[in-house]
């Protein structure tokens, strides 16, 4: 009773906790680091918080990881629309829209349609959880708070399934699976070529052009790609090893099959790139 | 969070994935084997993962401009619905308490919730506190006590009370409820 100092803390910034549950359970929280910025930036003016805030270089020891950025924004949603708050959110967004693969693609030569519809569907969505999170607590930020690129990653998976539902892209392939077998031609292209064992695979401009090539495959055959990329055996005889077959409840001769033909339209896709 | 022996949903699950703080393939093969179910999914995701972290300088498009400009537009018009409201949710032992950690008597405490005391004449550290206690913040409270909040929460009790316009300095409410003058000195320092 009567003790001032009860409530009145300057030095000491209390956190929001968290919201969300892990699918265990427990409360969510935010990386330690993450916190102690925030402890550190909550005592600063808004100015200096606008001045750290715009540095874009990740590498740069004043640089704020977004996880702040989106705490400051919800932090800040009774504040009355200030300008400094504006800015903040302008800063925020614009990190967002830059994450997203553009429509053009880097030389301008080409316009992909399925990142132009994604980039608007991630953003839009974006933007939407955090004008939604003014008035009721939404749950979902809480996850750009834990881990701002993987949840922008979930927010991207989601637009990329939906565009390619509407693009029909999912569609079973062409070929007989029953036979499991690929015309000699695609058997042919796919021969011996391996685009991750390319002399220039370590070449960024050799993996962007790479990336996209992969992103044009049919579902399937792109979720082979990557797994291959992560290391996993397509087939094994141990029964506990995880494998390609096995994830996808597909054949080894099946995901072989695709294999090929996802190898064959990459040794295409990348020899076309090279004649421009 | 799911129910003993309920599966948790493919949202849930992919959103976890998502924030793992080692996304590489162990931590995929590990959802593969607990979510059989969304394989697809998750290989899309962990390739979205593994996409590098794209950080382009240039300048934004107009079109990116305009984007950013619409969004702000929409963001600032979602205005924070408790600020109306925010002592909705306190109990009649909410406030007594409120009266506690503040240390004054519950008359004052009434009229700050009635908004009957001038909001400039109520001491910035002092509003903190109040603030504070009431689960609030110095801005939602500022918000609630704008005139078009005011008819609003005072409404239903019209009864006997002074009609909106008759608000009082927060001095006058302390000398009021006969709080004495060294604690009514405290109370109104701005600073400790």
């Amino acid at each position: 009773m009567g003790q001032e100092s009860d409530i009145h803390h300057t030095s000491e910034v209390k956190l929001t906790p968290l919201q969300k549950r892990r699918v265990s359970g427990e409360l969510y929280e935010r990386d330690p680091k993450i916190k102690a910025l925030i402890a550190e930036l909550a005592i600063v003016s808004h100015d200096e918080l606008i001045t750290r805030a715009v540095i874009t270089k990740r590498s740069d020891p004043a640089y704020v990881p977004s996880e702040c950025l989106v705490y400051f924004v919800r932090a800040s949603r009774h504040d009355n629309n200030e300008a400094w708050f504006e800015r903040l959110y302008r800063i925020l967004t614009e990190r967002v829209l830059r994450s997203l693969p553009r429509a053009e693609s880097s030389d301008g030569e080409t316009e992909s349609l399925t990142h132009g519809v994604i980039r608007d569907k991630v953003f839009g969505r974006f933007v939407e959880l955090l004008s939604a999170d003014r008035t009721t607590y939404v749950d979902k930020l809480d996850y750009f708070e834990v881990r701002f690129d993987g949840a922008l990653a979930s927010l991207r998976r989601d637009a990329q399934e939906q565009a390619w539902r509407d693009e029909n892209r999912s569609q079973p392939l062409e070929y007989d699976e029953e036979s499991g077998e690929l015309s000699p031609e695609v058997e042919a292209a796919a021969g011996a070529y391996d685009p991750f064992a390319a002399s220039d695979f370590d070449d960024p401009a050799y993996r962007s052009r790479l990336d996209a090539a992969i992103e044009a495959l049919p579902s399937e055959q792109s979720r082979i790609i990557h797994m291959l990329m992560q290391g996993f055996p397509i087939d094994s005889k141990e029964p506990d090893v995880m494998t390609i077959a096995k994830a996808l409840g597909r054949s080894e001769k099946t995901v072989r099959t695709y294999r090929n033909k996802a190898f064959a339209a990459l040794r295409a896709a990348m020899a076309d790139g090279e004649e421009r | 969070m799911s129910p003993a022996g309920e599966r948790p949903s493919r949202e849930s699950v992919l959103d976890a994935f998502a924030v793992e703080s080692e996304p590489g393939r162990s931590t995929l093969e590990r959802y593969l084997r607990l979510y059989p179910e969304y394989a697809g999914a998750l290989i899309d995701l962990s390739r979205e993962l593994s996409r590098e972290a794209c950080d382009d300088a240039a300048p934004l498009s107009g079109v990116d401009q305009a984007l950013i400009d619409a969004a702000w537009s929409q963001h600032a018009a979602a205005s924070p619905a408790a600020a109306a409201d925010s002592f909705a949710a306190l109990t009649v032992d909410d406030w007594r308490a409120v009266a506690r950690a503040l240390d004054v008597p519950r008359q004052v405490v009434t009229a700050l919730r009635e908004r009957r005391v001038l909001f400039l004449s109520i001491p910035r550290r002092f509003l903190q506190r109040f603030a504070n206690a009431t689960r609030s913040t110095v801005a939602q409270l500022e918000a609630s006590w704008r005139p078009g909040q005011l008819a609003g929460a005072r409404s239903y009790k019209a009864d006997g009370k002074p009609t909106a316009g008759e608000q009082v300095t927060f001095e006058q409410v302390l000398i009021d409820a006969g709080v004495p003058a060294d604690r009514r000195a405290l109370l109104l320092a701005e600073a400790d």
